[in-house]
């Protein structure tokens, strides 16, 4: 017959022990169901422009309200690299479309390969936007998002 | 056993359905400022709907709208009378030269008074320029020194719902914080620029509640002033505050006058009982921005000297959920008071048609920017015109 203390114990010890499996199971279902900002921007680009969408290619997003400087210096790049490097350039948070083709022009705004993004799907905390952001995709995913910068877009 | 395990189903049941039920925000308690009619301003080309600095004025019988364009760096004025245009034109202002603002932002002010007075204050500089409609400058005065960065002097924001005053020779402008504080209650936030002796002078702080815990970003913090030529004061409004305060411009003294509650919105909250998050370096300034755009708060106070009343907005903001996948805009309302500051009526009014932040009393009554028109004609700025009713 087996010792009762020790019977206790085992029972006490499996108990610990299936304690400490279901919490690291719930943790790494909890970080499982937390969805990347990558994950999230690629949803709302296919959302936004489906089918345009190449295996690799970059995206350039010109926030409306943000980091003034930043915004006036992504808008003028794109308008004077538009026909240099294939990307594609999203306007979001545009509040005011009047003031937006005064700006760019509304022949710019008509090009193939510029966007704005009417439901402000890439407007919200969620994606964090008051930067202009570059894009990076891969498989038709991104893969990485960087802060806007000449040297962060590819060449044709 | 079986009762008790139904007893508690019961009540986990009732809990969640009472948790999960939204508020109606769209309850109207008594609708009393009814449109009398509509104003089409014609836009040209180069001016959108939204302008920072909007204003209406009375000269010579003749109603102006005036605001500043940013887009072509021109003060747009337009006369009218009733829904008739009479006259539009613009004057346009300079950066440089003997006639020059400096570099002008989105946020620059102005008040129209008449051709030869036009104030533009200029938040880049810190600098008051008095222009008349050549747009040559009459005066300049330094308003704030921004070399002086031990200076803990709050800067002037004045916009469409706390515009510049002119008071004789004196112009209240509303002030934002430069630094988070340790006390808001000693705080003065009001200043009073004397334009004959060029001298400024800060007057009328926070309320107590201030000191009561840190409130968000900086809109917050941002107070809005009218004033009451009839009894020649000025009224004093806090945006987490349901109180109005009256102040003297003779004693500098503000004093409690009543408590103004919406039936829209409930009492604002702290997103931290404890003041000191304001100084802390490592602040979460989305998560603020989160905070402060999902908790309603009262922005702006204006006096109807026409009519001898007030007009206290509510800006009732989305829930937090909505404020995160972007949709920040709030829908708002008036709350309408008599000279004694009791509540005549509340009215509603939705983001989706009416704007917000263009909101102006004049002569006719309340003028309330139209962005559902604009959308479908952008060649026009178009005005509702409310008036109360009893």
């Amino acid at each position: 017959m087996k010792n009762p203390s020790l019977l206790v114990f085992m029972n006490i010890k499996n108990k610990v022990y299936y304690f400490k499996a279901i919490i690291v199971v719930f943790v790494f279902f909890l970080a499982s169901c937390e969805e990347s900002k990558e994950s999230i921007y690629t949803k709302r680009l296919t959302n936004l422009i489906g089918s345009q969408i190449n295996k690799q290619m970059d995206v350039l997003i010109i926030p409306n309200e943000g980091c003034g400087g930043c915004i006036s210096d992504a808008t003028l790049f794109a308008k004077q690299n538009y026909n240099k490097k294939k990307i594609i350039i999203i306007f979001t948070g545009v509040k005011d479309k009047k003031l937006l083709k005064n700006i760019v022009g509304e022949d710019f705004l008509n090009k193939e390969r510029v966007y704005v993004d009417n439901q402000n799907l890439f407007n919200s905390y969620e994606t964090s936007l008051s930067y202009p952001k570059i894009l990076k995709i891969k498989r038709k995913k991104v893969f990485k998002i960087l802060d806007f910068e000449n040297n962060n877009l590819k060449d044709n | 056993m079986k009762n008790t395990l139904y007893i508690s189903f019961l009540v986990l049941f009732v809990s969640l359905f009472f948790a999960c039920s939204k508020k109606d925000n769209k309850k109207k308690v008594n609708s009393a400022l009814l449109e009398k009619y509509k104003i089409k301003i014609p836009l040209d080309n180069k001016t959108s709907f939204w302008h920072y600095s909007l204003h209406i004025s009375k000269y010579k019988n003749k109603n102006i709208l005036s605001f500043y364009n940013h887009f072509d760096n021109s003060v747009k004025v337009t006369e009218f009378s009733k829904q008739k245009i009479l006259k539009q034109s613009e004057i346009k202002l300079h950066h440089e030269g003997e006639n020059g603002l400096g570099e002008i932002s989105q946020i620059t002010s102005h008040l129209y008074l008449n051709k030869d007075s036009i104030y533009i204050y200029n938040p880049m500089s810190g600098r008051l320029f008095l222009i008349n409609e050549k747009s040559n400058v009459v005066e300049k005065y330094d308003i704030v020194n921004y070399d002086n960065i031990n200076d803990d002097v709050p800067y002037p924001e004045p916009n469409v719902m706390s515009p510049m005053l002119k008071i004789g020779n004196k112009i209240y402008f509303s002030c934002g914080l430069n630094k988070f504080q340790k006390r808001f209650s000693n705080y003065n936030v009001i200043l009073e620029f004397n334009t004959k002796l060029r001298l400024g002078n800060y007057l009328f702080p926070f309320s107590k509640k201030y000191d009561n815990g840190f409130w968000g970003s900086q809109f917050k913090y941002l107070p809005s002033i009218t004033y009451n030529n009839r009894k020649n004061k000025v009224y004093f409004n806090l945006p987490i505050d349901e109180h109005i305060f009256e102040g003297d411009l003779e004693t500098e003294k503000l004093i409690s006058i009543k408590k103004i509650k919406s039936s829209y919105i409930s009492e604002p909250k702290p997103m931290f009982k404890n003041l000191n998050y304001g100084l802390r370096k490592n602040r979460d300034f989305n998560k603020e921005d989160i905070f402060s755009l999902s908790n309603s708060d009262y922005p702006s106070l204006l006096y109807d000297s026409y009519r001898d009343l007030y007009y206290r907005v509510v800006y009732i903001r989305p829930d937090k959920t909505k404020v995160k996948k972007g949709d920040t805009l709030a829908n708002f309302s008036i709350i309408t008071l008599d000279s004694k500051f009791n509540i005549l009526s509340e009215d509603f009014f939705s983001s989706k048609t009416h704007d917000n932040s263009m909101i102006v009393v004049f002569e006719e009554g309340l003028a309330i920017a139209r962005k559902d028109l604009y959308e479908l004609d952008e060649k026009s700025l178009t005005f509702s015109i409310y008036e109360y009713k009893k």
